[in-house]
């Protein structure tokens, strides 16, 4: 649980370094200059990961924390609606850990990729409840490589970290 | 309800239903939570911006490096980009330079061609004789002689003792010939003899060559009779000459005394045989046509104009009489119809016609008031000179 909690608290940071410090100002000096759109939900992707990696309860806690840190970084008026959809995702990522093994590498990505986009979906919904000034903008790319990384990033930390308690067996053994 | 496992831990064993049911109520709370705060930032927003302002500005010690950073990092990268591409750009520029100044050398050596055989397009002679256009193509020098390969031969009619002539004036002659190639002896060749004569006192002699880069030697035929410095020298169409009338050999630089103490010119040629690259040579156009042991009968008209006009036209109809030919040659004018070509010819041939009219119309007499005012003047010119007393003697 220890390690978890270092891997999660070190992941979130890094995820907040380079989703609200390094890509905005790689995107605004290379947009105007080559068109070139980068973006990751690396926050969101640490709740999926959580809720893969430890449960409902971990995604919906590290959820919590990335939707503190990308609401408080980014843009005013964000919180609310990430909070809402980060925990949904943690949520919904560590129940469907609960009910597949996610041995497969592209089946992994696809599932990353899913939660990404009910992430947004959610996101949109909640900011549109109350202003009703958000189109529904999918950013399609970014969640593809979003869920590339998480797969990725899964597959490396998954053997260390993954908790054997979410099917009653031990699935590296 | 509490258990001790095997390993000495204590679990806290809650039915599974308890934990879902646990999990969803945290789910639920977050999403109220997450609605309310929406709600307090679109309600309150003013007190949810200062929230906001104070969260970022407790993260920003935080991002602000990382920013500066990768601000710096993309910069770089964007110079470095640019970098590349002016590189890029450059190397692609030195081969369109290259590529230019090579284009560039091509073009002005065929520009500089071109003006050279344009040059050569100017020459007119009679029409039983035609030019043949050849390339030098190689030299064969010894100590002293020297001979020039052209890329004609037999099979474009050329035979042996053909004159050749370069823009500026005589190169020599046909020495050899094979099926398309042939040698050149040139005038500077010690084998070489041409017979000359000076423009201005029309000093006749023979004109030796001495050997390579060595200036030529001209023989006058009256030994006592003086020649000026600075005369140029042309074909003198003597009965045993190869070389049609008129051409340019050079101009006599300076008096010298050969090894016999006769005076003797020594000339410089015209041409300049070691840039030489292209000939005219002269030879008959059809088989029935002179042969080149009697060019020396026939006058051709040299390209520089300018130099010759004078000469040229006092010397038309005693050269038509002469020759009783034209002087300038269709077929030339056909192949090379250049400006130039169609000025000397237009001149020419009103040159010509002029000079025609004026010696037809004193043979017959046909005018016979110029005829009759010419006697009258012959008549006064007679009776004054009678009527002169005599001079004088001298004391």
């Amino acid at each position: 649980m220890i390690r978890f909690i270092v891997f999660i608290v070190i992941y979130l940071f890094v995820a907040l370094e380079i989703e609200a410090g390094v890509l905005p100002q790689i995107e605004s000096l290379l947009s105007g200059r080559y068109e070139l759109m980068i973006g990751l939900r690396m926050l969101a992707l640490g709740a999926v990961l959580a809720g893969m990696l430890r449960g409902e309860v971990a995604g919906m806690l590290a959820g919590l924390a990335g939707a503190l840190l990308a609401g408080c970084s980014m843009q005013a008026g964000w919180l609310g609606a990430g909070i809402v959809s980060f925990a949904l995702i943690g949520y919904l990522a560590g129940l469907m850990a609960r009910q597949f093994r996610l041995n497969g590498f592209m089946f992994r990505w696809f599932t990353i990729f899913f939660l990404l986009v009910v992430e947004r979906l959610a996101f949109i919904m909640a900011r549109w409840f109350f202003w009703r000034d958000s189109g529904l903008v999918i950013p399609w790319l970014t969640l593809i490589l979003t869920g590339l990384i998480g797969s990725v990033i899964y597959r490396l930390f998954s053997r260390a970290l993954k908790s054997n308690n979410l099917y009653g067996v031990d699935v590296e053994a | 309800m509490v258990s001790r496992t095997n390993r000495h831990q204590i679990q806290i064993k809650i039915s599974s239903s308890w934990r879902r049911r646990a999990r969803l109520g945290l789910l639920a709370g977050l999403i109220l939570a997450g609605l309310a705060i929406a709600a307090l930032e679109k309600y309150r927003s003013a007190e949810a911006f200062t929230v906001w302002s104070r969260a970022y500005a407790k993260l920003s010690p935080v991002l602000d490096p990382a920013r500066t950073r990768t601000r710096q990092w993309v910069m770089t990268a964007i110079k470095l980009n640019e970098l590349w591409a002016v590189e890029t750009e450059k190397e692609k520029l030195d081969r369109e330079l290259t590529r230019t100044r090579l284009q560039n050398d091509l073009l002005a050596e065929q520009v500089g061609r071109l003006q050279r055989l344009s040059g050569l397009g100017t020459w007119a002679a009679p029409p039983q004789l035609r030019f043949v256009q050849a390339d030098i193509t190689g030299l064969i020098t010894s100590d002293e002689s020297m001979l020039l390969t052209i890329n004609r031969g037999r099979a474009d009619g050329i035979s042996p003792r053909d004159p050749v002539v370069a823009l500026d004036g005589l190169v020599g002659m046909i020495r050899s010939v094979q099926d398309h190639t042939a040698q050149v002896q040139a005038i500077t060749d010690p084998m070489s003899v041409v017979g000359a004569a000076t423009r201005d006192t029309r000093a006749r002699g023979a004109l030796y060559g001495r050997g390579r880069g060595k200036p030529l030697e001209f023989l006058p035929e009256n030994e006592v009779e003086n020649f000026n410095i600075g005369s140029r020298l042309i074909t003198s169409r003597f009965e045993n000459s190869n070389f049609p009338k008129g051409i340019t050999i050079g101009v006599i630089e300076k008096r010298d005394l050969n090894l016999y103490g006769i005076p003797v010119g020594v000339v410089r040629s015209a041409v300049s045989f070691d840039t030489l690259e292209e000939v005219l040579v002269i030879i008959p156009a059809h088989e029935d046509a002179l042969g080149t042991g009697s060019l020396g009968a026939i006058r051709i008209v040299m390209p520089r104009g300018d130099e010759l006009a004078a000469e040229t036209t006092g010397t038309l109809a005693a050269d038509r009489a002469t020759t009783g030919t034209a002087l300038t040659s269709p077929t030339l004018a056909a192949a090379n119809p250049t400006s130039a070509t169609l000025r000397m010819l237009k001149h020419t041939t009103s040159t010509l016609q002029r000079a025609q009219t004026t010696s037809g119309t004193l043979a017959t007499g046909r005018d016979a008031r110029t005829t009759k005012t010419l006697r009258r003047d012959t008549a006064t010119t007679r009776t004054r000179r009678r009527a002169r007393p005599a001079p004088e003697a001298a004391p």
